[in-house]
């Protein structure tokens, strides 16, 4: 699809949902559940948390549809109360250490990666399983700020303009946090892989 | 030194293709000259490779599907109850005034139910109310009685707080004939509400009451077979936590062997 058209028929579809069409917000869901599931999950760490934080976002959104602008950009609006949830989520929690698997069973054990071309292979499975919390333990080290734009960055490819966008931060502000991030999690993983560590000079 | 330092705030930005073409020539000419930055440039790509492996997997067509059905159902029970206390959705501009129209309405619900709960005494559901208010009836209800009906109510009120209007079809309730059913539980929570057992027993007489006001409604209602009035009764039984309420009622009586007020055992 031409991405000139796109918003115009966004904005279109945003205009039927305001008006009550629940077919029309029933796409909108359908287009971007996804993404704030993700979002979610890249902040919080589980699928469990990832899930009630979507829901909440979603019915938040519906009843504050009618104060959204519609000639604004609606991922943004959207991925902005997902970032919120997920900080208050995380309060709420007091940032307990959680182990990042505890809950994905209630996905499915196929669905996990190393169940499918690992499955035979204890070793690589353990050795997965302690990669992934070396890597949960170094972003549990960022502050709400950074592990915002680091996990928009890095595994939602969110453009950094688009990422100050939605924080309704500076351009210079999310390089900064994203900078400081890396220098973090570079620290927290030399701990394993001394190979890492920040070079100080 | 303080050159080395101002590339290396680029590192990441380059590692995610965020820099200017002239930014990523004055990289590329730094790094020829500094093998200390050329290292460290280095570490930031294998860090960052590190943390892709932190993989996260789409749940799959049927975890959305069963999401899907559980937002719907949340969406709908919001909408009823933003019915229920007369406060529209979707309308432009209106906060305070919306809170204050909400407030209001509130409190005149309350202050109806407390008023109703004063002076009402089971009018409007035909003949049997007279038989309701008979203190003879009422005396000769037992622990035992009460028990019984209350146990009868859990599993029909459990029909109602388990069916799942997306799910299933509406008809198969078959509402418009429970009504009668409800009338009649509403008598027996009548019964209940004025019997001895409930003037020494606040718990029984409260949830007698609780009950005995949703169940009128539900008796009462225009359209039961519309499913955001099915909606609209769950939601009052989870309120209220009346399932909850007549479980712990016949754990009570069962297991405490409270002596039988009103029949005594000699």
């Amino acid at each position: 699809m031409n991405e000139d058209t796109m918003p115009e028929l966004e904005k279109e579809l945003v205009r039927k949902a305001q008006n009550g069409d629940k077919t029309a917000f029933q796409d909108i869901v359908d287009k971007h559940k996804k993404m704030v599931y993700f979002l979610a999950w890249d902040f919080v760490g589980n699928h469990q948390d990832a899930e009630d934080i979507t829901q909440d976002v979603i019915i938040k959104v519906y009843c504050r549809f009618h104060k959204f602008n519609a000639d604004s950009k609606l991922s943004s609006w959207l991925y902005r109360i997902t970032i919120n949830a997920s900080i208050d989520t995380l309060r709420k929690k007091g940032r307990k250490k959680e182990d990042p698997f505890e809950h994905f069973n209630s996905i499915g054990e196929a669905d996990q990666p190393w169940n499918s071309e690992e499955k035979n292979n204890p070793n690589s499975q353990s050795e997965h399983k302690a990669v992934c919390s070396q890597i949960e333990q170094a972003l549990n080290q960022l502050s709400h700020r950074e592990r915002a734009v680091f996990v928009m960055r890095h595994y939602n490819d969110f453009p950094l303009k688009e990422i100050a966008e939605i924080l309704r931060i500076s351009s210079g502000s999310v390089k900064s946090y994203l900078f400081r991030a890396v220098q973090k999690i570079q620290k927290e993983l030399a701990n394993y892989h001394p190979a890492l560590e920040v070079d100080h000079g | 030194m303080a050159e080395c330092s101002k590339i290396k705030k680029l590192f990441p930005l380059a590692v995610y293709n965020e820099i200017s073409p002239e930014e990523k020539q004055k990289i590329e000419k730094h790094l020829a000259s500094c093998s200390r930055c050329e290292e460290e440039y280095k570490r930031v790509k294998h860090t960052l490779k590190i943390m892709d492996k932190r993989e996260r997997k789409d749940p799959g067509p049927e975890y959305w599907d069963e999401f899907n059905r559980k937002l719907n159902f949340r969406l709908q029970k919001n909408s009823a109850e933003s019915q229920l206390t007369g406060m529209p959705i979707s309308r432009k501009g209106r906060g305070w005034r919306m809170f204050w129209q909400t407030a209001t309405g509130a409190a005149l619900v309350i202050l109806g139910i407390f008023l109703g709960k004063l002076i009402w005494v089971a009018p409007d559901i035909g003949p049997e109310s007279t038989l309701a208010s008979s203190p003879a009836l009422h005396a000769s209800l037992s622990s035992k009685s009460i028990q019984d009906k209350f146990e009868k109510m859990h599993i029909v009120l459990m029909s109602i707080m388990n069916f799942n209007p997306e799910k299933e079809d509406i008809y198969a309730l078959n509402l418009i004939e429970q009504q009668r059913l409800f009338k009649e539980l509403a008598i027996q929570t009548s019964e209940i509400r004025q019997s001895p057992l409930a003037s020494i027993d606040k718990r029984v007489y409260e949830l007698a009451s609780d009950l005995e006001l949703i169940l009128r409604q539900m008796a009462n209602v225009e359209n039961p077979q519309n499913p955001q009035n099915i909606i609209m009764i769950q939601s009052a039984l989870t309120q209220k936590d009346i399932l909850f309420r007549l479980r712990l009622f016949n754990i009570r009586y069962q297991r405490e062997a409270v002596p039988d007020h009103t029949n005594p055992v000699i």
